[in-house]
């Protein structure tokens, strides 16, 4: 087996594979792929048939972070039909590839770290028909990513594919998925109304930088953005640092909205930063 | 152009309000009659006292908060560096910790510790700066420091050098022992930034154990997570956050294998730029009653207190 990547810090251009053996372990796989792409703020297209975006929807209510709807209505969580996307079988594998590359695009314009694809592969490998060109997509597939920074999991029916096939497909792909994903320290949303983000967790040296990259796909497309911080906890020294720089370096139009920031924070901000104009605390 | 005069740092052992007065309050009008900006850190009786003496020249002066300034008592320098950037003129500043014979002995040798090393603040500004004790409340040995860690001493409204007086680095280095960790400690490795989420819990729960209030705990989970910082940054594994009781305070006692800060003394005043290095260790003195740092052989240690009820 390939080795089990972290979620939580998955580099960039990661192509990950996962088997499964029953409908359960399809949705714990997904579940645990979607919810952390959603975490560090990056947009997440999920591929699959309907019972599995239920069993999704379901996993997220129970898990009380973020539920499916709002993800979907922040454009952070886009839902497709397998067969709507892979089509007949006759598709270019080229012409495929190239349009994941542009959804990649088009995740970073839209305010999103990067972009994340959960995928059901196993509609997509019976459309090819033969295993020599589902191993060329995946092999093109790997090279693609590495380029665009696109993460995947592709997911296989271990029941609908002879052994041999699979072992082939496990050693195109960098590593294989997680079915549980262990919390990350901190969740950071996109929203849409305000524009911005929304804060869950703590914030410290082990997870800054995702923060302030979630912050930044935000501004990069208004830079008047807010973030929510009801639901965060812990915030560091260092992080509210780089949160300050940041705000210092918007365009004139642009300001950092701090929303309810914990007692920490402004603790933080009396005791060591000179407040700039491109940050402001709503309370 | 004439060369600029480093500043002074001067102590005044009083045994009553005559010669509190005999000593502030020329040292007051001595320097409203050279034009300097004076700032006084005093108590509302012996703002009365100066008042009679001074009269309608009070009005010249500028009144802190003592409460504030000395809560936590690190603080200070704060408060002083921020009066040096508003006034450009040469300051004359009275500072009297009223708190002070009500310290605990943890929080009395750190107040010590920042007197040594407000020297080397004051010594490139220009300030003159005046510290009344009580030699009447305050024990033998705190007086004995005073007369260590301030270059001159007053007697009388005449100024005197200090011939105890030592080296702030050496004053500090010989006042900074920090005892290992007693056997019933609670031991966290923190090796990976991973770990800081799980050592802030650690800390929490002692701390809601030992009945810290909110501003409190707040303040050593940002310390805490500073010291670890650092350790994880600039220190060496092994990386450990010790937890327990030192009399009457919460510990949270950071040890890593590393060499420490290189300058110690810059530990203790405000950074002006970004000197990350020491930046970690000032924020914990402003969030915690006590900060205790050595390095030894086995590495350096850095202590937090927070005190208990």
């Amino acid at each position: 087996m390939r080795p089990v990547a972290d979620l939580s810090r998955l580099s960039p251009g990661s192509h990950l594979c996962a088997f499964y053996g029953d409908d359960e372990e399809l949705s714990r796989v997904a579940t645990a792929f979607v919810t952390a792409g959603l975490a560090t703020g990056a947009r997440v297209l999920y591929v699959a048939a309907d019972h599995a975006v239920r069993g999704l929807g379901a996993a997220l209510a129970l898990r009380g972070v973020v539920d499916l709807d709002s993800a979907v209505d922040a454009g952070q969580l886009v839902l497709r039909d397998s067969a709507a996307v892979y089509g007949t079988g006759e598709t270019d594998l080229a012409t495929l590839a190239a349009a994941i590359g542009a959804e990649s695009g088009e995740a970073r314009r839209s305010g999103f770290t990067a972009l994340r694809v959960a995928a059901e592969m196993t509609p997509f490998a019976e459309a090819l028909g033969s295993a020599e060109r589902l191993l060329q997509w995946e092999r093109a597939a790997s090279r693609m990513q590495q380029q665009s920074g696109v993460s995947s999991v592709c997911q296989y029916d271990e029941r609908r594919l002879p052994q041999q096939d699979l072992r082939r497909l496990e050693v195109e792909h960098t590593g294989s998925a997680p079915a549980a994903l262990t919390s990350p320290a901190a969740h950071f949303l996109a929203t849409r109304e305000p524009w911005g983000l929304r804060v869950v967790g703590q914030v410290d040296l082990e997870n800054a930088d995702e923060l302030l990259a979630a912050v930044r796909a935000r501004c990069a497309v208004d830079p008047r953005v807010f973030v929510d911080m009801r639901e965060l906890t812990f915030i560091d020294v260092g992080a509210t640092r780089e949160l300050v720089a940041l705000a210092a370096g918007l365009p004139a139009d642009g300001t950092l909205f701090l929303v309810r920031p914990p007692a920490v924070l402004a603790r933080i901000l009396d005791l060591a930063f000179v407040r700039h104009q491109g940050l402001e605390l709503v309370t | 152009m004439s060369a600029v005069v480093p500043g002074t740092h001067s102590a005044l052992l009083y045994h009553s309000d005559e010669e509190w007065l005999a000593s502030v309050g020329p040292f007051v009008s001595e320097g409203l009659t050279r034009g300097d900006h004076v700032l006084l850190m005093i108590s509302p009786e012996q703002h009365d006292l100066l008042s009679r003496e001074l009269g309608a020249d009070m009005a010249g002066l500028e009144i802190g908060d003592p409460d504030v300034a000395y809560r936590p008592q690190a603080r200070v320098l704060r408060e002083v560096v921020g009066f040096l950037g508003r006034v450009q003129a040469r300051t004359r500043l009275v500072a009297e910790q009223q708190l002070l014979a009500a310290r605990t002995d943890l929080e009395v040798s750190d107040y010590l510790r920042i007197e040594a090393a407000s020297n080397v603040l004051f010594e490139r500004s220009t300030i003159d700066v005046l510290c009344p004790y009580d030699a009447v409340h305050l024990p033998g040995e705190v007086l004995d420091s005073c007369r260590r860690t301030h270059g001159h001493l007053l007697e009388s409204g005449r100024s005197c050098a200090s011939p105890a007086y030592v080296d702030p680095a050496r004053f500090i280095a010989q006042h900074s022992f920090i005892p290992d960790p007693p056997a019933s400690a609670v031991t966290f490795n923190c090796d990976s930034p991973q770990d800081l989420g799980t050592a802030r819990g650690l800390v929490e729960s002692h701390a809601a154990a030992h009945g810290l209030d909110v501003a409190a705990t707040t303040g050593l989970l940002l310390g805490v997570t500073e010291i670890l910082t650092n350790a994880l940054e600039h220190g060496s594994a092994p990386r450990r956050l010790y937890v327990y009781r030192e009399g009457p305070a919460l510990a949270c006692h950071v040890h890593d294998s590393g060499l420490g800060p290189a300058d110690p003394l810059a530990t203790y005043v405000p950074p002006d730029g970004d000197p990350r290095e020491s930046r970690g260790i000032w924020l914990a003195r402003q969030l915690c009653d006590a900060v205790e740092i050595t390095t030894n052989l086995t590495g350096t240690h850095v202590r937090l207190l927070a005190l208990v009820g």
